[in-house]
């Protein structure tokens, strides 16, 4: 079994979580537990965390990537 | 227009989304713990040891001890935005530094960011500060000379180019001046210097970097720079970066003389990085593997064989002593590694002896066959004279009557030591010093008192230098002394005598 942490900005709905640990399921092939941690600093988007990669998909990093790429 | 407008958005919508999209490459974990520079990692099976870890907010790590259930990393930037359940993720890479000729004149930070407000670096390679030292075969034999510019050290303890030679002694004795005088006797002789301060005072740091610049000798020399305020893990880097940038002159055949200022308080910067990782405490609080830090480091200075360019890493590191105390833990190790060491004391310093270079301890293991014949002409006696005046110095301290032959060792051994006195940043060439130590060690000089032989001594170069240059241009090219050279000099001697009605 894989442990997920995931956080999100705001609370998740239960239709949301459900999707999130199929999508997850499917793709580890495992079956998963997750833990739902609330960030706001994430703006929005969620973070999900397998415990050996970390899937960004939050506003803030994206914004983050897009400054980076304007500097460069 | 509106039509080439939309254009424009629609590329750069396309071009935003291709690249904030990044699927994760690389490994990741969250930190648990984090305090005093260090940080405590769960995750990352499959990180490396040494290995550097990027944490979210743009810090850096240095993973240090893998555990069976965590990971402990050191700290290279600032802690302060770091807290619990930040992801860290694995880069592949060991900390490397730029380095290049663009670092020449420049005064960098052990991450390899400039400090002395000047243009940022735009240098096209990098280095792993980590690097195996030179393999035995890849290695050539020190035969050519690094001059110091010191009379006694060139005489004595001369230093050939790829040794080891250590500097110690109790603080405020000159070690840092015998090698910030090592590097300004490099002007114009082609020799790359890289000055690595330690967890050394800003102050201090600040006074080289201008003394070094106030005597021309900063546009040949990397300054690498921790200071006190630094954190533990960036004193702990500062050499392996300073040695990265040597090497990269070196192995493209060039001559480096780095200094390690000084190597202790690196000991105790990883006795702190140890301390807190949580490894065993050895003797004197040091970890077990406190001697391979600096084994690995100074073996990293070597003499390239000629298959590979020939170039060469000096390494002058220092080591501060307690109480004159060379039998401690760290000097120990750092004695048993280097190829010789530099011996200076609290006594001579105060006593006027300027350097305080204690010759019946100092050695130079490989050195002596790095001197040209010159030098080797005129120094082989003074070491020995030197030796035999100390031993009668002592014995003769409860003031007994002496017989004429003891009276004249003394007076000679004082004449000698008096003879080489040097003040800071005052380098001596090497005819210069030959032609002098000839002087000394022949009694030419025996009727001037002990206290003018300095003064002697300089005016003769002046006059040697308007009126016959020659001399010291042929000794310095041929590296020879011969009879001829002896002759010519007495000559010289004698009309100095002669000019200033010493007779």
């Amino acid at each position: 079994m894989t442990n997920l942490t995931v956080t999100s900005a705001m609370e998740l709905s239960m239709d949301i979580r459900k999707e999130i640990e199929e999508k997850f399921s499917g793709m580890l092939r495992d079956t998963v537990c997750a833990e739902y941690l609330i960030d706001e600093k994430l703006l929005g988007g969620i973070v999900v965390f397998d415990g050996t990669r970390v899937y960004d998909g939050s506003v803030r990093t994206k914004l983050e990537n897009l400054r980076e790429k304007i500097y460069e | 227009m509106s039509n080439s407008y939309e254009f424009i958005t629609d590329e750069l919508k396309k071009q935003i989304e291709s690249h904030i999209h990044e699927n994760p490459k690389t490994e990741a974990g969250r930190i648990i713990a984090c305090g005093d520079g260090v940080i405590t990692i769960d995750g990352l099976k499959n990180v490396r040891n040494g290995e550097l870890l990027y944490i979210t907010g743009g810090n850096y790590a240095l993973a240090m001890n893998l555990e069976e259930n965590y990971i402990g990393a050191i700290l290279l930037t600032d802690m302060e935005e770091l807290s619990e359940g930040m992801y860290v993720y694995c880069t592949g890479e060991i900390v490397s530094v730029p380095v290049g000729k663009e670092l020449l004149g420049r005064v960098i930070n052990p991450l390899g960011e400039v400090l002395d407000g000047g243009p940022s670096l735009r240098t096209k390679r990098h280095r792993n500060i980590e690097y195996p030292a030179p393999a035995i075969l890849n290695r050539g034999r020190v035969n050519e000379p690094l001059y110091t510019g010191i009379r006694a050290l060139d005489s004595m303890v001369p230093i050939g180019k790829g040794q080891r030679e250590l500097i110690i002694g109790d603080r405020q004795t000159g070690k840092t001046a015998i090698a910030i005088d090592t590097i300004v006797n490099q002007k114009d002789k082609n020799v790359i210097c890289v000055y690595v301060a330690i967890g050394q005072k800003a102050s201090t740091v600040n006074s080289v970097i201008h003394s070094l610049k106030k005597h021309k000798a900063l546009s040949y020399t990397v300054v690498v720079c921790s200071t006190a305020s630094q954190t533990a893990p960036l004193q702990y880097i500062a050499p392996y970066t300073g040695t990265a940038i040597a090497e990269e002159f070196m192995y493209e055949g060039k001559d480096v003389l780095i200094v390690y200022d000084d190597l202790s308080k690196h000991a105790v910067a990883y006795r702190t990085i140890s301390l807190l990782l949580q490894r065993p405490a050895g003797r004197e609080a040091y970890p077990g593997d406190v001697f391979y830090i600096h084994s690995r480091l100074l073996e990293r200075s070597a003499k390239l064989s000629e298959s590979l360019g020939g170039g060469s890493i000096t390494a002058l590191p220092i080591i501060e002593t307690l109480a004159g105390d060379i039998s401690a833990y760290i000097p120990t190790n750092v004695i048993s590694i280097t190829d010789g060491q530099i011996y200076l004391e609290t006594d001579l310093f105060n006593s006027g002896m300027r350097p305080a270079i204690n010759v019946g301890l100092s050695v130079s293991r490989v050195g002596g066959s790095a001197q040209c014949k010159a030098m080797r002409r005129v120094s082989g006696a003074v070491r020995l004279e030197l030796a035999h005046y100390r031993e009668m110095a002592q014995f003769t301290q409860f003031g007994a009557d002496l017989d004429e032959e003891t009276k004249a060792t003394l007076a000679k051994g004082a004449r000698l030591t008096e003879s080489l006195k040097q003040s800071q940043y005052s380098p001596v060439p090497m005819s210069e010093m030959v032609t002098e130590l000839y002087i000394m060690t022949h009694d030419m000089i025996t009727d001037i008192p002990v206290e003018e032989i300095r003064g002697f001594m300089t005016g003769f170069f002046e006059f040697l230098s308007v009126t016959d240059r020659s001399i010291l241009q042929r000794i310095e090219k041929t590296k020879q002394f011969t009879e001829q050279d002896e002759k010519d000099i007495n000559e010289i001697l004698l009309a100095y005598r002669k000019l200033k009605h010493y007779e």
